[in-house]
């Protein structure tokens, strides 16, 4: 459990018991183990997290449950204990553990908790100052509390898939590749986890912070809902144009899935954009003279830039497009983001220790105390000697948690 | 139930106008810090962003705050001031960063999922690749910026100093997408529109999210009955994905008897991940958010206006901005 001590890290101190799971869970207290807090990632040895074994993207999971790129990607940073919840001994250890905590983190279906016998009450009664960050579909409470999503799911019940997609009727989802909403929530999550710590700070009482993806999703639509609400109607149903900008949208360029994505949003910028993409006939004709014109021409435009794209290289042609004060970024590909200049210049990418994949970088960027990646994520039962034996009360029940065949090594 | 303020006593300057960092505002404000922006606000967008992303704060016309910078806890802010006191957490959010050799291009949400490879991933295989839609990105960059925030603080509580928080769109984007990278780097490149699962299916009023998993065919079939999808086309999950515009099609047959809400209910009894696609207009209705608590009238706009609430708990409570008095001078307090 050694570390380097280059700089301080600020959530240093700040213990958390990650019963997160796939994404959203154990991503969001990624994000403090990133930032210092020793995370501890309990998994059950009878169950482990699925992402260790993740078959929906990768073709094919992969029998090593130390192996799985998804799993790696969203737990490094944290310790790693293996305890079966389902037994007494296991949920003692996991209790006097909680006994020494100051967050518990967990992403299960609701109820799943108390049927283990580690509610938010189990949890008070072991440490009376413990914060419970609970991250649901839709809440720990509501009749459709226990209804079970997965992202796509809740793009759809929270109203995203309404506001995305190619037009009217079209609505679309981000999909398995994406899973929008549990990134989102991996954003949220630990600054809620943070302000709770706050509000335990002050009233010296537990809290449980209820937090629900479902609600993260729509609350990332309020404006909608406020114009919902006005009796207005939505503002866009094809996510790919602009209100108030034209042309506006993704254009094909050369080669075989290239585009760019350019926006138009005054005069100057169309007499530049006419001018690199040699439209010197369209930049005089007076359909497209004015904003509020070429907004009313929409389809023609996009035909005419589009012709104008097609030939050209989408970097270069951003390039030369930036340099004349339009809005404009080549599509890139995954891949191509491993090599984007600029996320480079910022530090974005980050490795773990002995391993030569490059993960993505922190939430954010702290000047004096920023974010450090200390170790890879841990294989499983791989700190049982070193986390359980710290235990206060070290009891001989407890010993059989620690042997190798219950925590698989 | 009495709300709660977790970040009681904090006091936040908003200084420049940006979609992002009045996010970012907002969230500070929902959970009881003390808001205050200033000058013109937020003119590229229309009345009802800027009502929803600035409620509950305190809004000044003056281009920068009655007392000196040194008087906050937080500036947010698109540049770092020079001269600020040691104690302030200044949080900045850009488009691109403040370095780096594209730091200066014009962006924005949009570009943002172009460039990091999120919109190559999302839409349809023979069409164009496809934005997420509303503001996704700025929101995201403005709760990255909170999370930020936060993690200052609690270094702040301990020494007593602050310091610079950044982020940028281009990075928010790219931390969504992280997949992608991931899976590229192992070997297995992620395309626009290659995966199965999610159908969107029509029921009697409006369209619905079909989406299940291989092992929920069996329930399926319990809702739907055999009759129609005991289909050698439909006979295991790769055929059903080789033949999902079929699928859809029969799906869509079998749904269109009932609402939206009825087939909710019968696919999640059996355990189905699946849901209506909800419009706006939709979820004002609903039954669920109502008992939470979640749509909340709007302070500043009346109890006709409606806004989603933060979307959290704390021991049961929502949150809340700081009671708001409001003065004769040019702020609200």
């Amino acid at each position: 459990m050694s570390e380097d001590h280059d700089h301080p890290l600020p959530l240093a101190g700040l213990r958390v018991l990650d019963l997160g799971i796939i994404t959203a869970g154990a991503a969001s207290s990624q994000v403090l183990a990133d930032f210092g807090a020793e995370v501890i990632k309990v998994e059950s040895t009878t169950y482990t997290d699925p992402f260790r074994n993740w078959s929906q993207i990768a073709d094919g999971g992969s029998p090593d449950p130390n192996a799985s790129p998804a799993f790696n990607a969203v737990n490094r940073g944290k310790l790693g204990v293996a305890i079966d919840l389902k037994t007494d001994e296991g949920r003692t250890a996991f209790l006097q553990l909680v006994a020494e905590a100051d967050l518990v983190v967990e992403n299960f279906r609701r109820g799943v908790l108390e049927r283990l016998g580690v509610g938010f009450e189990q949890l008070k009664a072991a440490n009376p100052r413990i914060v419970l960050l609970s991250l649901s579909s839709q809440g720990s409470t509501g009749p459709e509390r226990e209804f079970i999503s997965f992202g796509s799911t809740l793009e759809a019940i929270g109203g995203l898939m309404s506001v995305t997609g190619y037009g009217p009727g079209d609505p679309m989802w981000t999909g398995n590749n994406v899973n929008y909403p549990d990134q989102l929530v991996s954003i949220i999550a630990p600054g809620l986890a943070l302000a709770a710590l706050r509000l335990r700070d002050h009233t010296n009482e537990a809290v449980h912070v209820d937090h629900s993806q479902r609600e993260a999703v729509t609350s990332l639509l309020g404006h909608e809902i406020v114009r919902a609400s006005r009796g207005d109607r939505s503002s866009a149903s094809d996510s790919n144009t602009h209100p108030r900008h034209a042309p506006h949208g993704v254009y094909r360029t050369d080669g075989g899935d290239d585009w760019i994505a350019l926006s138009v949003r005054s005069d100057d910028e169309w007499a530049g954009l006419c001018e690199v993409l040699g439209l010197d006939a369209v930049a005089r004709d007076p359909r497209f003279m004015t904003t509020d014109a070429r907004c009313g021409h929409r389809a023609e435009l996009d035909e005419i830039v589009g012709a104008a794209c097609a030939s050209r290289e989408k970097s270069a042609l951003a390039h030369q497009l930036q340099a004349v004060g339009v809005a404009a970024a080549p599509v890139q590909r995954p891949e191509e983001v491993l090599d984007d200049p600029q996320l480079a210049a910022l530090g974005f990418h980050q490795t773990v220790p002995g391993d030569a994949t490059i993960q993505r970088g922190f939430v954010a960027r702290l000047s004096r105390t920023p974010g450090r990646v200390r170790r890879r994520a841990p294989r499983l039962g791989e700190h049982n000697d070193a986390v359980l034996g710290r235990l206060p009360v070290f009891e001989p029940a407890i010993e059989s948690v620690r042997s190798p065949d219950q925590v698989g090594q | 139930m009495t709300p709660v303020r977790p970040l009681a006593g904090l006091v936040v300057a908003e200084l420049d106008s940006s979609l992002a960092l009045a996010f970012c505002g907002k969230y500070l404000a929902g959970l009881g810090a003390d808001v205050t922006v200033c000058g013109p606000r937020l003119t590229e967008y229309d009345e009802v962003v800027r009502d929803y992303v600035d409620d509950g704060k305190h809004l000044s016309t003056e281009p920068r705050p009655a007392r000196t910078l040194g008087d906050y806890d937080v500036v947010l802010t698109s540049d770092v001031p020079s001269g600020l006191p040691d104690h302030v957490v200044t949080v900045v959010v850009t488009d691109q960063g403040r370095t780096g050799p594209h730091s200066a291009w014009a962006g924005g949400d949009f570009l943002a999922q172009a460039r990091s490879g999120l919109m190559s991933l999302v839409g349809v295989a023979d069409r164009a690749p496809l934005a997420i839609g509303g503001h996704q990105i700025a929101y995201s960059a403005g709760l990255a910026a909170f999370t930020g925030t936060m993690v200052a603080l609690h270094q702040r509580d301990k020494d007593g100093r602050g310091q610079v928080v950044e982020t940028s769109l281009l990075e928010v984007a790219a931390y969504i997408e992280w997949k992608g990278r991931m899976y590229h780097q192992a070997g297995n490149v992620l395309t626009r529109g290659d995966r199965s699962g999610p159908i969107v299916t029509e029921c009697s009023d409006g369209p619905f999210g079909f989406y299940y998993r291989p092992t929920d065919w069996p329930a399926i079939l319990q809702v739907f009955g055999r009759e129609r999808l005991d289909d050698p086309r439909f006979a295991d999950h790769r055929q059903r994905v080789c033949h999902t515009r079929e699928l859809a099609e029969v799906i869509s047959e079998l749904s269109a008897g009932l609402s939206r809400d009825e087939l909710y209910h019968r696919l999640q009894a059996v355990g189905v991940p699946a849901g209506p696609i909800y419009t706006p207009t939709d979820l004002l209705r609903s039954e669920q958010y109502r008992e939470r608590g979640f749509l909340v009238p709007m302070d500043a706009a009346g109890p006709e206006t409606i806004q989603p609430a933060l979307p959290v708990t704390f021991n049961g409570a929502r949150s809340a901005a700081p009671q708001r008095v409001v003065t004769t001078g040019g702020e609200h307090r």
